[in-house]
């Protein structure tokens, strides 16, 4: 594929610069520059001798690049599957997606026409290997498709920099007569890997499909994805929601064939101009019911911006759990409580943001700020039975409520000989006069592990109850030490 | 209105027929004032003496209830510790005082039941409770906002725990004891730390009830697990409490 800029009057050639070691060259040229004789590579000063009215912009990689992404992002519509190929290409592997379009002809006929209608010139091929296609892509001269066990003599006519190789390994090439890629196969393969190295043979291998050739695409692909086409773009908000509820529905039956549950979603919506957005939703647990995720997308979907119109929607369940098959009940008989708490966790969790939502989780550890976390996955806990407590602890030995960064207070009498805490102390602008104590109780750090909050070392817990009632949690810091510190960690009443 | 033909009064004579009416009368305006719901739908704090008091025999399920003073959480624990099924905890994002497991779980509400949901400004909080009120799926809904809740709010979060029968409790622990902005709360009470470990439960209104306010000391006994009544002439120091000692 090749990027021209279709806005620029098409009679006067037009070509992209860059420099590269003290000289312009031109890094692209489109169809009226061609015809004057340019070509890429060529010096700029050449250049503008052969055609003195060229218009010279420079070549922004960072553009291209980003462009190249999005039209990679764009050809999602037609398969999960794609990633950019260099600064000129994207990759698409439509195996198993042709049929959706009618055919691999037809896929094709409506990639260019499209990709076309963008502004863009660009040539396609389809080839049972990506070397092949690469190969097609740029020298075949047109968009080709290339049936499997055709690939050889297919690409036997193309040049030999069709193999993807550096141009030092083609141009030592070309200098031996090997100027088509026909012209390796009579050669044994040990006497190229002798002669021109590893790649060139393992690129010859590779387009003609002996060994595979990985390529990562650009997105994780999600396993279960449903896609929605419509034959006339639309725009209206009903018409989007039905459209949700049938990707929602077949999306549904896929996952309860496999006996799982989604725990994200995502919905991408692709515009007539060639844009496209995307909405997602995440669920607290797994699952498939599409009503319920029709009802977590509804507030999504108030953001979507159909412009000109939607062509295609594309749901897929990015993130998949095992979740069994649903029990057969029998109507009204599933009582609100079981279905109710996953849901609700699910709309709260979309709107405050799934992070924000936590379940109490003990945990052991004889470090009082350690002593629970906050657990974010797992939300809906357990299941409806609660497990009976198995120690209920004594009461006041531990506060209700831990203040997260202890609060450093100020004693407001001399420190007391047997290091209990002062009789009078302020905290957070009041007075506070001891009245009971409780204590102490020593907490030395986990000497296994390097704790920030516990540098000062072991620690001195006092309860303690002021005049007023109010009992608090109150810890010494350094204990021995002449100049200890006194900190305010709980709240009991 | 009434479905059912009334005796004209005139004829009643039966003391028993005239008392059968009457509490008929009695449980279909306070089923009205409550929107519908049965008789009896409420969580009792166990001790009889307040429950008695309390016009369904504990705090209204299915209504939302408003705590002030130092020991709100305390109390909102114990009340939550006594239904079954997650309890939903509004904070604010800012609140660096976090509910913690192991002395809820001494109160007896096990801390696993507990989902806590940070709120971004008082707004967002209102709408959660609301989510969560009138949702049938959590047992409680614990707040505390940062500022009081205005009438029309209350009325919405009142209207949303009838139609979830879910028990709303607000905490405002650091209200004072000033003037509070009206609200449609179902009851309103200030629980407050009392010396020797109880706390002061005081009544403020409660929906129901005439002559509104009225104060208990109370107690919490680890052992079993209940709150009773602080007994008057027990507070001494040293009996009530053994392992404080005083100062």
């Amino acid at each position: 594929m090749r990027r021209r800029n279709d806005s620029v009057s098409s009679d006067r050639p037009f070509v992209l610069t860059a420099d590269c070691r003290g000289r312009r060259l031109l890094t692209a040229v489109d169809a009226a520059a061609e015809a004057v004789g340019l070509s890429s590579g060529m010096a700029l000063a050449d250049a503008r001798a052969l055609a003195p009215d060229v218009m010279v912009e420079p070549d922004d990689l960072v553009a291209t690049e980003a462009l190249l992404s999005r039209l990679a992002d764009w050809c999602g519509r037609y398969t999960p599957w794609t990633a950019v190929e260099g600064q000129d290409g994207v990759w698409l592997d439509i195996a198993g997606c042709a049929h959706l379009f009618g055919g691999e002809a037809a896929v094709m006929s409506d990639l260019l026409a499209r990709i076309r209608g963008f502004g863009f010139a660009a040539r396609a091929a389809l080839a049972p290997t990506p070397g092949s296609a690469w190969a097609c892509a740029r020298f075949a001269g047109q968009s080709v498709i290339i049936e499997e066990g055709e690939t050889r003599d297919a690409i036997a006519a193309l040049p030999i920099a069709g193999l993807r190789l550096e141009p030092e390994i083609a141009a030592s090439l070309s200098r031996l007569g090997l100027r088509r890629i026909g012209d390796l196969y009579p050669l044994p393969r040990a006497t190229v890997v002798a002669r021109f190295g590893d790649v060139a043979a393992r690129r010859l291998d590779e387009a003609l499909g002996r060994v595979a050739e990985p390529i990562s695409p650009r997105r994780p692909v999600a396993p279960f994805r449903n896609r929605l086409a419509f034959a006339e773009a639309i725009g209206h908000a009903d018409d989007i929601a039905r459209g949700l509820e049938r990707l929602l529905v077949d999306l549904s039956a896929d996952l309860a064939r496999a006996s799982r549950g989604g725990r994200r979603f995502e919905l991408t919506f692709f515009r007539v101009d060639g844009s496209f957005q995307e909405i997602a939703i995440g669920t607290a647990r797994a699952t498939r019911d599409p009503a319920h995720l029709a009802c977590l997308f509804q507030e999504e979907l108030v953001t979507v911006d159909p412009g000109f119109g939607i062509e295609t929607m594309v749901l897929a369940a990015a993130v998949t759990e095992k979740q069994a098959p649903e029990q057969a009940v029998m109507q009204g008989t599933r009582t609100e409580t079981e279905e109710g708490i996953g849901a609700l966790l699910d709309r709260l969790g979309n709107r405050l943001g799934f992070g924000r939502l936590h379940r109490l989780q003990a945990f052991e550890s004889h470090l009082p700020d350690r002593a629970q976390r906050l657990a974010g996955d797992n939300l809906v806990g357990d299941g409806a039975s609660i497990p009976e407590l198995r120690h209920r602890p004594r009461l006041n030995r531990r506060p209700i409520r831990l203040l997260v960064d202890p609060e450093a207070m100020t004693p407001m009498t001399p420190e007391e000989r047997d290091g209990s805490p002062p009789a009078m102390f302020r905290w957070r602008g009041r007075v506070h006069q001891l009245r009971r104590t409780d204590g102490p109780e020593r907490i030395s750090p986990e000497w296994w592990r390097q704790d920030r909050n516990w540098a000062g070392g072991a620690r001195d817990y006092w309860r303690i109850e002021d005049a007023e009632g109010r009992r608090l949690w109150l810890f010494r810091e350094g204990g021995g030490v002449e100049e200890s510190c006194w900190f305010v960690h709980g709240i009991f009443a | 209105m009434p479905a059912a033909a009334l005796p004209v009064s005139d004829e009643i004579t039966d003391l028993s027929v005239r008392c059968d009416i009457l509490a008929d009368l009695r449980r279909r305006v306070a089923s009205l004032e409550r929107g519908g719901r049965p008789i009896g739908s409420a969580v009792g704090l166990g001790i009889p003496e307040i429950d008695g008091y309390l016009p369904e025999g504990g705090l209204a399920v299915g209504a939302v209830h408003e705590f002030l003073g130092a020991a709100a959480s305390s109390l909102a624990a114990v009340v939550a510790g006594r239904l079954a099924g997650t309890v939903l905890w509004c904070l604010d994002v800012t609140c660096r005082e976090e509910p913690y497991g192991p002395g809820l779980a001494a109160l007896g509400l096990d801390p696993s039941r507990l989902v806590l949901a940070r709120c971004r400004g008082a707004k967002e909080m209102l709408w959660v409770m609301e989510e969560g009120l009138r949702s049938t799926a959590p047992a409680a809904v614990i707040a505390e906002p940062e500022a009081d809740i205005g009438l029309i709010e209350s009325r919405r979060l009142q209207l949303a725990a009838e139609a979830g029968r879910t028990i709303g409790m607000v905490l405002r622990e650091r209200s004072g004891e000033g003037c509070l902005a009206p609200s449609a709360v179902a009851s309103r009470w200030r629980v407050d730390p009392e010396p020797c470990g109880g706390w002061r439960l005081i009544l403020r209104r409660c929906r129901g009830t005439v002559g509104a306010e009225n104060e208990w000391k109370a107690k919490y006994h680890d052992a079993s697990g209940d709150l009773a009544l602080a007994a008057e002439a027990g507070d001494r120091p040293g009996a009530a409490s053994e392992r404080f000692r005083l100062v």
